[in-house]
């Protein structure tokens, strides 16, 4: 069985003289969790679209476990369970029926629905919910819901856009125990956010998209490495001037009259160097520590040198 | 379809739409023949059988059935026009197609439209027969009935994948009034046969535009 759970081929879409994807490719490894990040209108949705078979691609080739979107899309919409940015919710049924409805539609028969409704209620801790119509609900609710039709069928693969958007952050972490509790049964998970902290926390793997355009696919530490990551030294003092250490050749990124931060690579015998130095100049210094750049300055970082290079 | 169709007739029942629709053609045609009564009453002339005053009951009978088929076949129209309009608006509609075809919607949605359809004007014609005391409608007024039902419904859930905006029922009702014309003026097989042949080509168009308008 292939280790590769989606697999994009050139995919090329446009709208109208719009070209929206061009020559995107990537790949989500299976079991794992992978967030697809870029700016709005970067051509997430699209992709989204494409692969669960909504919208055609014009060109290049996208298949899901192995079938190929365009020629075997009934065999991939039993495979994907698809929650998209925005979605309405029939005010009339109660929860129970529009699952249960769901899951007639996924022709499960009817002796399993109502386990596999208690189910996607249960996973998506939506038990209270069952018999209220689907009105007046808040936006995680709704989003829970959303997901709860979109596991109903018990998909491979879910792909989610924007699930963690309008959630407090109570909601936002029980999505990601969620998230985290399909991964451990096996499900492959592919979804964009822009809540880049929580993508760092869950994400196995990174698909970052730029104007239809793939800058980078793999690992999160990969990103990291890729976006020449450094780690920012944080030096505070409690008397004493500081000097920046001889040959360094990173960035000051704020210098106080006790405390400075520099960004650069600074190896361990580098430091111990400096901090004597600075001892023997009769600086008394009372921290110095590591601090790794966030994902979201890391995706800044890297749309602004693809801006760069355009320009 | 299964599915579709209690998903369609569980809505609709909560919403009303239903409801209005079964209505639609018993009010619209007992409605004006309940006042005539009453004024005739009123003036003292005989109410029953119910007749237009030049008219015999029989000729009034006649009359008000085909106001019935007319009424009856947009009904259907609007049945299945506006049992999946708001999920085609907003693009839920595409939930459905992540699980059935969208041949499925398009096929609920005509057979939605067509069961109100039917069953309105079963509702409206039986009342008509009663009132008038004019005979049932014989197989080949049925058989007609039928086809301008079924040119009803299958153009709302085409008009429907075009646009779910109201207005686009204007095209319905003359689709409707058109096939209706044609066939209950002079019903033979033939033209029948056409009708049932458009409808189906109706049928066969909706999906094809209904996917083609969610996929953007």
């Amino acid at each position: 069985m292939s280790e590769r759970a989606i697999v994009a081929e050139n995919l090329l879409k446009r709208y109208g003289s719009v070209t929206a994807l061009r020559d995107t490719s990537f790949e989500v490894t299976r079991g794992t969790i992978t967030g697809f990040i870029g700016r709005n209108g970067a051509g997430k949705t699209t992709t989204l679209k494409i692969l669960s078979t909504l919208l055609r691609a014009d060109d290049g080739m996208c298949t899901m476990l192995g079938y190929d979107v365009r020629n075997a899309p009934l065999e991939v919409r039993r495979r994907i369970g698809f929650l998209p940015d925005a979605f309405e919710l029939p005010a009339v049924l109660t929860l129970h029926e529009y699952l249960d409805i769901f899951a007639e539609l996924h022709g499960i028969a009817r002796g399993d629905r109502a386990k596999r409704v208690a189910t996607a209620l249960q996973l998506t801790r939506t038990e209270d919910l069952e018999g209220r119509r689907l009105h007046a609900l808040s936006r995680g609710e709704q989003q829970r819901i959303g997901l709860a039709r979109a596991l109903i069928h018990n998909p491979d693969i879910l792909l989610l856009d924007e699930p963690a958007a309008g959630l407090d952050p109570h909601a936002r972490v029980e999505l990601k125990e969620l998230l985290r509790l399909l991964r451990e049964r096996g499900k492959t998970v592919f979804l964009s956010s822009h809540v880049l902290a929580d993508l760092e926390e869950i994400c196995d793997d990174l698909v970052v998209i730029k104007n239809g355009s793939i800058i980078f696919s793999g690992p999160v530490s990969g990103f990291r490495l890729q976006m020449r990551a450094q780690t920012r030294w944080r030096v505070v003092t409690v008397t004493g001037q500081l000097t920046i250490p001889p040959a360094f050749s990173g960035q000051v990124i704020a210098a106080g009259p006790n405390s400075i931060e520099l960004e650069g690579d600074l190896s361990p015998l580098e430091r111990a160097r400096w901090i004597s130095e600075l001892v023997a100049r009769g600086v008394s210094v009372c921290e110095m520590s590591p601090r790794q750049t966030s994902l979201e300055q890391e995706f800044a970082k890297a749309v602004e040198e693809e801006e760069e290079e355009i320009a | 379809m299964n599915a579709l169709l209690r998903y369609a007739v569980v809505k609709s029942l909560r919403d009303h739409l239903l409801a209005g629709l079964l209505l639609a053609p018993l009010v619209l045609t007992v409605s004006p023949m309940l006042g005539v009564a009453a004024i005739g009453a009123v003036r003292g002339d005989s109410f029953y059988p119910f007749h237009i005053p030049a008219a015999t009951p029989a000729a009034t009978g006649s009359i008000f059935a085909t106001v019935t088929a007319i009424v009856s076949a947009f009904v259907a129209g609007v049945g299945a026009f506006w049992i999946f309009r708001s999920e085609i608006a907003s693009r839920a509609v595409n939930f459905f197609f992540l699980a059935r075809h969208p041949r499925a919607v398009s096929g609920a949605s005509t057979v939605y439209g067509f069961a109100a359809g039917m069953l309105a004007y079963g509702a409206a014609r039986v009342s008509v027969a009663a009132l008038t005391a004019s005979p049932q409608p014989a197989a080949k007024e049925l058989l007609t009935v039928t086809a301008t039902i079924l040119i009803g419904s299958s153009l709302g859930s085409l008009l429907v994948a075009i646009s779910a905006e109201p207005a686009i029922l204007v095209p319905v009702y003359a689709g409707v009034m058109i096939s209706s014309i044609s066939l209950l003026e002079s019903a033979d097989l033939q033209r029948i046969a056409v009708a049932v042949a458009f409808a189906l080509a109706l049928i066969q168009a909706a999906p094809i535009v209904l996917r083609r308008r969610c996929a953007s």
